[in-house]
C-alpha cells in the first residue's frame, strides 16, 4: 500500500511538473520571440546605418546579432555587401568564426562556417577544405553549400572530390546546389568524377555539368550509359537530353535496346526524343 | 481439492494476475518513455538543422527526382477539390498527379470535372501493377500535369492506389488521402532523404488533424485545435503518434508505419513488390513490412525514414460513430499485419523490427485494449472479493490516469517546442483540458471499438473503405470573404 501511495504521489508529481514544462516552454517560446524581435530591430539600425546612411553602425550587443548580420551578407552584393563585411570584420567576426570552427559542437562549427564565409571576402580554400573533411556530415554540407554561395569557381573541385571519396563523404544533393551556384565553366572542374567514376560523383557532374550546358559533358555521359548504377544511366540520359547532339543518338538508342529498368528506359526514351531520334 | 483450498487458489490466482497487468503497464510505460527520449532527440537535432537555403536549393537541384501524387478518393467530393489545388500549388520541379476515384457515389468525380477543365484520354498504364476494379474512364487535366481516373470500387483502398501506381512516371511515389493538403514545402522536405542516400525506400511525414482549419487558397492559413471534444481527443492523438511516436521508431531504425494519408516511396520498389496488398485493411503498414522483408531478405541496404517536418493536414471523423468505425478497422487491420508478420517476430535477422517494433506492436498495440478489459475485471473481481482493498484499486486506476495524462502532457509540451501550430492561448487550454478528460472519457470505449476490431481480424471478417461523413474545408478567399 506505502508502494502505492509513492507512486501516486510520483504520478501526480510527474504530471504537475508536465504541466509546468508546458507553461515554461510556452513562456520561453514567448521571450524567444521577443529576444527576436529586439535583435531584428538592432539588425536594421545596423543595416540602416551602413547601407543606407552609409555611415558608422553601433557595435553588435552579442554574437547573435553578428551572425544575424551575416545572414543578410549573401542577400547583397557590390559596395553594400563589402560595407557588411568590413563592420562583421571590424567586429570581430572571423575570429570568433575561425575560434568556432574548432568547437566540439556540430550546430557550433556550422555556425561558425556560416559566420567566416560571409565575413571574409575571400575564404581560405584550406579551411574550407578542412571543413569539407569535417566528421559530421551536417557540417561538411553546410561548408560545401557556403562555399558554393561565393559563387566561386575553386569551390568546384573539392566539393565534388568529396562526394566522391569513400570516408566523410558529402551527399550529392548538397553537392549539387553547392555546385550549382558556382560558375561552372568547364568540364574539367569536374574532374574528380570522371576520374573515380563513384556513382553519386558521376550524378552529380553529370547532372550540373549538364545543366550548365557544357557540352563537353556528352563524351563522359555516353560513357555513364554502360554504368552499373540506374541512377547514373538516369543521369547520363538527362545530360545527354540537355547536350547531346545527334552522336549520342546511337549509344542512346544502343542502352535502349538492352535497358531493363522502366524508369531508365523512359529517361532514355526522352532523351532520344529530344535529340530527334525518338519512336 | 477442497473448496477452501480452491477459494485460497483463486485468490492467489487473483493477486498474482493483478501484480502481472502492473508489471505490464509498467513495462509498457518504459517502452513508450524510452521511445519519447529518442523521439525528442530526432525532433529537436532536426530542428536545429532545418535550413531554407537547402530546401530552395533542392528546388534548383536537377537531381531532385519527380513525384507523382497519388490520391485515391472515395466519396470525398467536399474535400477533393481543396485537396487537388494545394498538390498544384505544391513547390516542387516535377509533379504528376494521379486521382482514383474509386466508385463514389457522391459525384467526386463530377465535383473535380466541374472544378478543372479536363478531357477524355486513352493514357496507357505504365508499369503492371494487378488491379481489381475495372477502370471505366481516364480524364488528363487540360492545364496541368494530372489525371482522374474512374474506377469500379471493390471496396478497398489499396486496389484505388494500386489503379493510379499503374500511371505512375516518375521515380518517386507519393500517397495522400483524397482530403487531404499538404503544406506547399512538404514534399520537397519529405522527398530529400531519396536525393541523398539511394537506399532510402519509403519515407513518410507528419500529419495533422485539419478539422476547423482556416484555408486561403489552398493552404492552411491559421488552425486551431477544435472544439468539439472527439476531434480534440483525436488531435491528441496525432500528436503522440506521428510527432512522438513515429520520430520515435524511425530513430531506433524500426518505423513500422509511414502513413497512406503522406508518405513516398520509390516506384521500383512499389512495383517490384506489386503495390499496395489489396487484401489488407492496414495496407500503408502492409506495404513497409513487406519493403523490410525484402530488403532483408535480399540483404539489401536499405532505409525507411520518418521526417518529423513536412505536414500533411487531413480531416479526421467529426462524430464518435465514426471514430468507432475508424478504430474498429485500424485495430482489424493492425491484427492482420501482425498475423502475416509473424514469422518476422523476434527474428534477428529482421533487426529493430523483428526484435523491438513488432513484439512492441503485438504485445502492447494488440493485445494491450483486450487486457485494460480484462485488467479492470480483475481488480473488480479480486476488490468485490476483498482480496485486493478497493482503496488500493482506486491508487491503481489514479496512478494509470496521471500516467496517461502525462504522456499527453509531453506531446503537448514537445508540440509546442517544435512547431508553431497550435501555439494560441485557446489551442493550448483546450489541450490541456483534453488531456485530463480523455483518459476518463475515450480509453475505455477506444479499448472497446480496439477489442472488436481484434476479433474481426482473428475471425478473418471481411471490411471495406470506412464511410466518413466530410465536412470539407473552411475556405476564404484572399478578400477576407468566406466561401
Amino acid at each position: 500500500m506505502t508502494a502505492l501511495l509513492v507512486a501516486t504521489a510520483a504520478a501526480a508529481l510527474l504530471c504537475l511538473a508536465l504541466l509546468a514544462t508546458v507553461l515554461i516552454v510556452r513562456a520561453r517560446i514567448a521571450r524567444l520571440d521577443e529576444r527576436t524581435r529586439g535583435r531584428r530591430t538592432e539588425v536594421s539600425s545596423i543595416i540602416r546605418a551602413l547601407l543606407v546612411e552609409e555611415g558608422a553602425a553601433p557595435p553588435p550587443r552579442s554574437t547573435s546579432t553578428l551572425h544575424a548580420v551575416a545572414s543578410v551578407v549573401t542577400r547583397v552584393h557590390g559596395e553594400d555587401r563589402e560595407a557588411l563585411q568590413s563592420w562583421l570584420g571590424t567586429n570581430g567576426a572571423t575570429a570568433i568564426a575561425e575560434q568556432g570552427m574548432r568547437d566540439r559542437r556540430a550546430i557550433e562549427r556550422a555556425r561558425a562556417i556560416r559566420l567566416y564565409v560571409r565575413t571574409t571576402i575571400e575564404p581560405s580554400a584550406i579551411l574550407m577544405m578542412g571543413m569539407l573533411d569535417d566528421p559530421d556530415p551536417r557540417v561538411r554540407g553546410v561548408a560545401a553549400l557556403e562555399w558554393g554561395s561565393t559563387g566561386r569557381t575553386e569551390a568546384i573541385a573539392p566539393v565534388l572530390a568529396a562526394a566522391c571519396r569513400e570516408e566523410h563523404r558529402l551527399p550529392p544533393l548538397v553537392a549539387s546546389i553547392a555546385i550549382m551556384r558556382c560558375r561552372l565553366l568547364d568540364v574539367e572542374s569536374l574532374h574528380a568524377a570522371w576520374s573515380t567514376r563513384d556513382p553519386d560523383g558521376l550524378r552529380v557532374a553529370l547532372s550540373t555539368g549538364s545543366a550548365a550546358g557544357l557540352a563537353g559533358v556528352q563524351p563522359y555521359a555516353i560513357a555513364a550509359l554502360d554504368d552499373d548504377d540506374p541512377l547514373v544511366r538516369i543521369a547520363a540520359a538527362d545530360a545527354l537530353r540537355r547536350v547531346g547532339t545527334r552522336r549520342a543518338l546511337k549509344p542512346l538508342n544502343d542502352r535502349l535496346a538492352r535497358e531493363a529498368n522502366p524508369i531508365a528506359r523512359r529517361h532514355l526514351d526522352e532523351a532520344l526524343t529530344t535529340l530527334g531520334g525518338g519512336s | 481439492m477442497t473448496l477452501v483450498e480452491l477459494a485460497d487458489w483463486l485468490s492467489a490466482s487473483l493477486v498474482v494476475i493483478t501484480i502481472a497487468f502492473g508489471v505490464y503497464f509498467a513495462v509498457y510505460q518504459l517502452f513508450y518513455v524510452t521511445i519519447v527520449i529518442r523521439a525528442i532527440g530526432a525532433i529537436a537535432d532536426e530542428r536545429r538543422w532545418a535550413s531554407d537555403e537547402l530546401l530552395s536549393g533542392t528546388f534548383a537541384s536537377p537531381l531532385t527526382p519527380g513525384v507523382s501524387v497519388l490520391v485515391p478518393a472515395h466519396n470525398e467530393s467536399a474535400g477533393s477539390v481543396a485537396c487537388v489545388e494545394s498538390l498544384l500549388r505544391l513547390q516542387y520541379p516535377q509533379v504528376q498527379i494521379i486521382v482514383v476515384d474509386d466508385g463514389s457515389t457522391d459525384g467526386t468525380s463530377e465535383v473535380l470535372r466541374e472544378a478543372f477543365s479536363m478531357t477524355p484520354s486513352d493514357e496507357r498504364p505504365i508499369s503492371p501493377v494487378p488491379v481489381s476494379g475495372t477502370i471505366e474512364s481516364i480524364h488528363r487535366f487540360d492545364h496541368h500535369d494530372a489525371l482522374l481516373i474512374r474506377k469500379a470500387s471493390v471496396g478497398r483502398r489499396a486496389d484505388a492506389v494500386n489503379a493510379a501506381l499503374q500511371f505512375a512516371r516518375h521515380e518517386l511515389v507519393c500517397m495522400i488521402d483524397g482530403d487531404s493538403i499538404l503544406s506547399p514545402t512538404a514534399l520537397l522536405r519529405v522527398v530529400q532523404p531519396f536525393i541523398d542516400d539511394p537506399t532510402v525506400v519509403a519515407s513518410g511525414g507528419i500529419v495533422r488533424p485539419a478539422n476547423g482549419a482556416v484555408l486561403i487558397e489552398a493552404e492552411v492559413d491559421r488552425v486551431e485545435v477544435p472544439k468539439s471534444l472527439i476531434e480534440r481527443i483525436q488531435v491528441l492523438e496525432y500528436l503522440r503518434a506521428f510527432l512522438v511516436g513515429r520520430a520515435g521508431w524511425s530513430a531506433i531504425k524500426g518505423l513500422l508505419i509511414i502513413s497512406g494519408a503522406f508518405g513516398v516511396f520509390r516506384r521500383d520498389t512499389l512495383v517490384e513488390l506489386g503495390g499496395l496488398d489489396a487484401a489488407s485493411l492496414a495496407e500503408d503498414a502492409e506495404l513497409v513490412v513487406a519493403a523490410h522483408r525484402h530488403h532483408r531478405t535480399e540483404r539489401e541496404p536499405y532505409r525507411i525514414v520518418f521526417v518529423a517536418d513536412p505536414v500533411c493536414w487531413t480531416e479526421v471523423p467529426a462524430s464518435w460513430s465514426a471514430v468507432a468505425r475508424q478504430r474498429k478497422r485500424w485495430s482489424q487491420g493492425l491484427g492482420e499485419l501482425l498475423r502475416g508478420a509473424r514469422d518476422m517476430m523476434l527474428r534477428p535477422r529482421y533487426g529493430a523490427l523483428g526484435m523491438v517494433t513488432l513484439p512492441y506492436f503485438w504485445l502492447f498495440e494488440q493485445w494491450g485494449a483486450p487486457l485494460v478489459i480484462v485488467a479492470m475485471a480483475v481488480a473488480a473481481l479480486a476488490g468485490a472479493l476483498g482480496l485486493i482493498p478497493w482503496f488500493a484499486i482506486g491508487l491503481a486506476l489514479v496512478i494509470s490516469y496521471l500516467i496517461a495524462v502525462a504522456t499527453s502532457l509531453l506531446a503537448v509540451a514537445i508540440e509546442l517546442g517544435a512547431t508553431p501550430d497550435y501555439r494560441t492561448g485557446r489551442s493550448m487550454r483546450r489541450l490541456i483540458l483534453t488531456a485530463f478528460l480523455e483518459p476518463i472519457l475515450f480509453y475505455l470505449p477506444h479499448a472497446i471499438w480496439r477489442t472488436v476490431g481484434l476479433v474481426r481480424a482473428i475471425r478473418s471478417t471481411p471490411s471495406e473503405w470506412g464511410a466518413q461523413q466530410r465536412a470539407g474545408f473552411v475556405q476564404r478567399a484572399t478578400h477576407g470573404q468566406a466561401a
